[in-house]
């Protein structure tokens, strides 16, 4: 196999400098031919189990993004969707209609799942933050298998006492759910950045249409990306 | 990272004209020069796969006490700032140091084992040779004289150290913002062969960008059709690594163009690798 | 060509495939190659020094003969500095620090450099020997038949060693010395991929020597029988021969020292200890040469002189060769150790026969073997070498018992008041001594530029506190180096830790610029800097990690933490085989 020195170093997470020295120093089974380095897969890869490194072909090789770092308000809000006039008089049954529009999952079981979960977590201390706004989301991470985390939008039909901590009643919901903690966390700290503007409140209180509300998210994702 | 320039300084007037070609092609290119005025009269330098001990010229010992003092006057006259400075860290032997090598580019005059008097056209030192087919770093031939130069002229022959060497050329051009000038002079190839290698080796973008000129000598002797190199260009040329008697048969580009240009020459050696 | 291109054999026998699937057939073929190379360089320089004594044995007699060391360690001083422009020593200290730090890289003038110029000081009558010489010359050709080969350093290495095993062989015509050698003194590491390579070559060094000169066993002997109360009387005899080692180690230190003080043309230098040894030859011709007919005498029992004769010839020989070897001739020290080791072995035979003559010594030969055995293995701290060689040039077995104590304790003796060889003195006084597997080989290897983390957020002086919170909020990392805006010089550093207390106020945010709270004297490290020396400021400053600046402009932080890792991963890399 033919690879740059610069491809081969990060396929094996090493710093080009350290593999051509272990090349010059003959430590690792690879050569180099005019501005390549030349080598045998099945041999690399035995050397680099027993030497503790990975290799990692550098075509598979997008490394991960850091959990959490790619996803943005909007994105996550898009996947939830956005609904209005949400039935319901009590806290319990505003969260069921809220779960039921969710289109992410495919089985009932599901929802059940996370309906209970949310009330639990609602039993455990409200999730209304105040100004009208609920924040519904599950203590843990539940297992969805691979559904990215999305965020649903809920504009109550009429709005709820929902002993939150300012006692107003709750207007609007967020269904925040994740598949980890670090997407939630990192999910919540762009939405309470966004409802520490008054402005936005104020905004939400008019029930805006889907395309406002969007194009609205997305201004307030650039405001918290630059600093 | 920072680029750096290794330069030998020898304390005399020559010493000073070619510290300040290295200086020049420092300033205009955003290279740091790096100075070892050497202790001793000969010092090693150990490549990826071969030694070179360089014997000096008795003239680069002459006045240790003002060479210091004088290196620095001289860059900073050029407007750089304070060099740096190498103290050998490693010893072979007592009197033998040991001086590194991970530089990228390095400055020679035409002889730095031989008197100075043998400097001149058509004359490269033993050592300069050894440094230039061994070395991962291109050389700079500093004439006597220091000119400063106004072009990028690169000897364009097709072969992989020519490829080099134009790949140098234009990072050369980038750097300074100077134009670049190709020479090729045409012998059992037509021209379409060479355009045929800048289109295969992915150069055309560099030769659309940076190439002022493409000039094609197609008859004529190439050591006449190099009249045509402007006078203040910096000539840019790969060398082969191939052993004495081959280059006294065939002859070699480098070693027509070194016997006939007075220019300062920058060389491109085999183990050089412009990629990398 | 083409037919050699479809063949796909490349230029170097290193890329043929056949070598490719396995490098230890590679090795073990070049290392032949080697072996036998270096055996024939050992050869020629015997058989040089032969001609020399012949030719330079029909003035032995006359007035000026002392003047003949003089001359020939002159001449091979000039030869050194001027035609070949080498520095002096005797080149084992050389050929391990390049194996050490440059993977064994060699310059080619050296491999024949060295058997010139010493074939000039011994075969003048100089007091030194013939080993280290070809030791140089056998590493030189095995690393310049590596660079041919274009081999990488691990395998330049081993044929380095090839090539030392291959002369060690030859000269003394023993196989297992020569890969003792190698192993224990030049390249210090035991592993098989080395090894099997090295006793090729060392077996194609002694055949070499044996098909052209026949196999001669170096010191023929009669058969000794070995009493329990000889083996007593062994570990006196070790004793005194560490003593001796030690002294001989001083005294070779002690006359470079003056030699170096004195400020005289190198030649004139080499010509004046030289003519010294040419009036110590005067008056006891023994310790002239590589003295190995003396030793022949006094293994055979045939060397008649009184005990205090012998003991003013161990002093005497101890004088010549730091007279020799201290002032700018060249050559080993391997044979005038086995000369002292004999003459003290001698000595201490003469003298327990003389406190108590009625017991029934072993012959005095087997006291000399044994002596030589004690002052190898004392000077070179190398036991191994020591007995194996004494076995092999000797061709006795049946001493092996007294020879190991002998060896063993002469090493333990002399390691407590020398902890370093001779060979290896200097080089551990440089910080060269680079054994593989060590942790100076491994901080050696990592460069500061493998190391450093580049994924620092640059921040400026003129930032105030409150953005500089919004971008601290997105790194990872408790440092941020401060720049000059337009020179982009390295200011100084902000630390997390320091500035804590004021980051939740938001008072500060508007009011601090970071100028203020940077930390300017901050300890900085070079691209260039060794590794050992950074960890020590490190240590000595409490420190975790530190910027790394060049040119005055910030490159990036190098921390401990990662120092670990890849240090760890370069431990397992370079002991795994």
């Amino acid at each position: 196999m033919k690879l740059a020195l610069k491809e081969l170093a990060a396929a094996l997470n090493i710093t080009p400098n350290t593999l051509e020295r272990w090349i010059r120093q003959g430590r690792i089974p690879v050569r180099i031919k005019g501005n390549h380095c030349v080598f045998s897969l099945p041999s690399l890869q035995k050397w680099a189990v027993a030497n503790n490194l990975a290799y990692k072909p550098p075509g598979a090789e997008a490394l991960p993004v850091p959990e959490g770092q790619a996803d943005n308000l909007r994105a996550a809000m898009e996947r939830g969707g956005l609904y209005y006039n949400i039935e319901g008089e009590s806290v319990e049954e505003v969260i069921r209609s809220g779960v039921n529009s969710i289109t992410s999952f495919d089985t009932q079981g599901q929802r059940e799942t996370l309906y209970e979960s949310l009330l639990a977590r609602e039993e455990l201390m409200s999730t209304g933050i105040g100004k009208g706004v609920a924040i519904p989301h599950p203590r843990t991470p539940l297992d969805y298998g691979e559904i990215p985390a999305f965020i649903t939008t809920c504009f109550l039909k009429n709005p709820v006492d929902y002993k939150a901590v300012d006692r107003q009643p709750v207007f609007v919901l967020f269904l925040l759910i994740c598949p980890s903690s670090k997407r939630h966390l990192h999910l919540l700290a762009r939405l309470s950045f966004c409802l520490r503007d008054e402005e936005f409140i104020n905004f939400l209180t008019h029930t805006p249409d889907q395309s406002a509300f969007f194009k609205k998210i997305e201004e307030l994702d650039h405001r918290f990306d630059t600093p | 990272m920072e680029t750096r320039l290794l330069h030998i300084f020898r304390n005399t007037p020559l010493g000073r004209e070619v510290l300040l070609q290295s200086t020049y092609f420092c300033k205009t290119i955003g290279v740091n020069p790096v100075i070892y005025i050497p202790e001793f009269i000969k010092f090693l330098m150990y490549f990826e796969n071969d030694v070179a001990q360089i014997d000096l010229d008795g003239s680069y010992l002459i006045a240790p006490e003002t060479a210091r003092a004088h290196a620095v006057e001289i860059v900073r006259s050029q407007g750089l700032p304070e060099p740096n400075f190498i103290e050998p860290k490693n010893f072979t032997a007592s009197t033998l140091p040991d001086i590194p090598v991970n530089f990228d580019f390095m400055c020679c005059p035409r002889t730095v084992s031989d008197l100075s008097s043998k400097i001149g056209l058509g004359y490269i030192g033993p050592r300069v040779r050894r440094i230039v087919q061994s070395a991962r770093f291109p050389v700079l031939i500093a004439g006597t004289v220091s000119k400063p130069w106004k072009s990028v002229a690169v000897m364009f022959g097709g072969s992989a150290n020519a490829i080099n060497a134009f790949r140098l050329g234009a990072r050369i051009s980038r750097l300074s913002g100077l134009p670049m000038n190709v020479y090729t002079q045409l012998g059992k190839h037509s021209l379409d062969y060479y355009k045929d290698i800048i289109q295969k080796k992915n150069l055309s973008r560099d030769m659309d960008q940076y190439v002022q000129n493409w000039e094609v000598f197609d008859a004529g002797e190439f050591a006449v059709n190099l009249y045509n190199v402007p006078h203040d260009a910096l000539v840019v040329l790969g060398a082969y690594g191939h052993g004495v008697i081959k280059e006294m048969l065939f002859g070699s580009t480098m070693e027509k163009v070194q016997s006939v240009l007075p220019n300062n020459l920058l060389i491109a050696g085999p183990k050089y690798q412009a990629s990398m | 060509m083409k037919f050699i291109k479809r063949l796909n054999i490349g230029k170097y026998p290193s890329q043929w495939i056949f070598f490719r699937f396995d490098d230890r057939l590679l090795l073990i073929s070049i290392g032949a190659l080697v072996g036998s190379c270096s055996g024939l360089a050992a050869l020629a320089l015997n058989r040089g020094l032969i001609a020399m004594f012949e030719l330079l044995g029909h003035y032995r007699h006359l007035w000026w003969a002392f003047m003949m060391p003089g001359i020939g360690a002159a001449l091979s001083s000039l030869f050194l500095e001027k035609v070949v422009k080498e520095g002096a020593g005797h080149g084992v200290p050389e050929v391990i620090y390049s194996v050490s730090r440059y993977g064994g890289l060699m310059r080619f003038r050296s491999s024949f450099s060295r058997l010139i110029s010493s074939c000039l000081t011994i075969g003048s009558g100089g007091s030194a020997g013939p080993e280290a010489p070809v030791v140089m010359s056998g590493a030189a050709i095995g690393s310049n038949i590596a660079q041919i080969f274009s081999l990488n350093d691990r395998q330049r290495v081993a044929l380095v060693g090839c090539g030392t095993a291959g002369a060690v062989a030859a000269i003394f015509n023993a196989p297992i010395a020569g890969l003792v050698f190698t192993i224990e003194v030049i390249i210090g590491e035991w592993s098989a991929l080395n090894i099997v390579p090295i006793a090729v070559a060392s077996v194609f060094g002694a055949q070499v020597c044996r098909l052209l000169q026949g196999n001669q066993i170096a010191f023929t002997h009669l058969q000794f029988n070995i009493d329990p109360a000889d083996t007593i009387a062994c570990l006196g005899l070790a004793v005194v021969t560490a003593v001796v080692s030690i002294m001989l180690t001083r005294a070779l230190r002690l006359s470079n020292r003056v030699s170096h003080r004195i400020h005289l043309p190198v030649w004139l230098k080499a010509a004046i200890g030289g003519c010294a040894v040419g009036l110590i030859g005067f008056l006891l011709p023994d310790v002239l040469g590589e003295g190995y007919h003396s030793i022949q005498a006094m293994v055979e029992g045939t060397f008649s002189n009184g005990l205090l004769l012998v003991a003013l010839l161990v002093f005497a020989k101890i004088v010549a060769t730091s007279f020799t070897l201290g002032w700018g001739g060249s050559g080993g020290i391997f044979a005038p150790c086995l000369v002292i080791g004999s003459f003290t072995g001698l000595m201490y035979h003469r003298f327990i026969e003389m406190l108590w003559p009625g017991i029934a010594w072993v012959n005095e030969g087997c006291f000399a073997l044994l002596g030589m055995a004690g002052l190898i293995s004392g000077i070179l701290q190398a036991p191994l070498t020591g007995m194996f060689l004494i076995v092999e040039i000797t061709g006795g077995y049946e001493v092996i018992l007294p020879l190991i104590l002998v060896s063993a304790i002469s090493t333990t003796l002399c390691h407590s008041f020398e902890p370093a060889s001779f060979y290896m003195k200097d080089l551990v006084e440089k910080g060269h001594f680079l054994r593989p597997r060590t942790d100076a080989r491994v901080l050696a290897d990592l460069s500061v530029s493998e190391l450093v983390e580049k994924d620092c957020i640059i921040v400026t002086k003129d930032m105030k506190l409150g953005d500089f919170v919004k971008i601290m909020q997105k790194s990872h990392r408790n440092f941020f180096p401060v720049e000059d805006e337009n020179s982009g010089e390295f200011l100084g550093l902000i630390h997390l830790d320091d500035i804590r207390e004021y980051l939740f106020d938001p008072l500060f945010y508007e009011t601090v610029f970071l100028e203020q709270i940077m930390d300017i004297q901050v300890q900085t490290v070079g691209l260039d800097d060794d590794l050992s020396v950074i960890l020590d400021r490190m240590d000595a400053g409490n420190l975790y990690s530190m910027p790394v600046i060049a040119n005055n402009q910030f490159v990036g932080m190098i921390s401990k933490a990662t120092l670990l890792d890849k240090y760890r991963n370069e431990l397992i890399v370079q002991t795994d085989h």
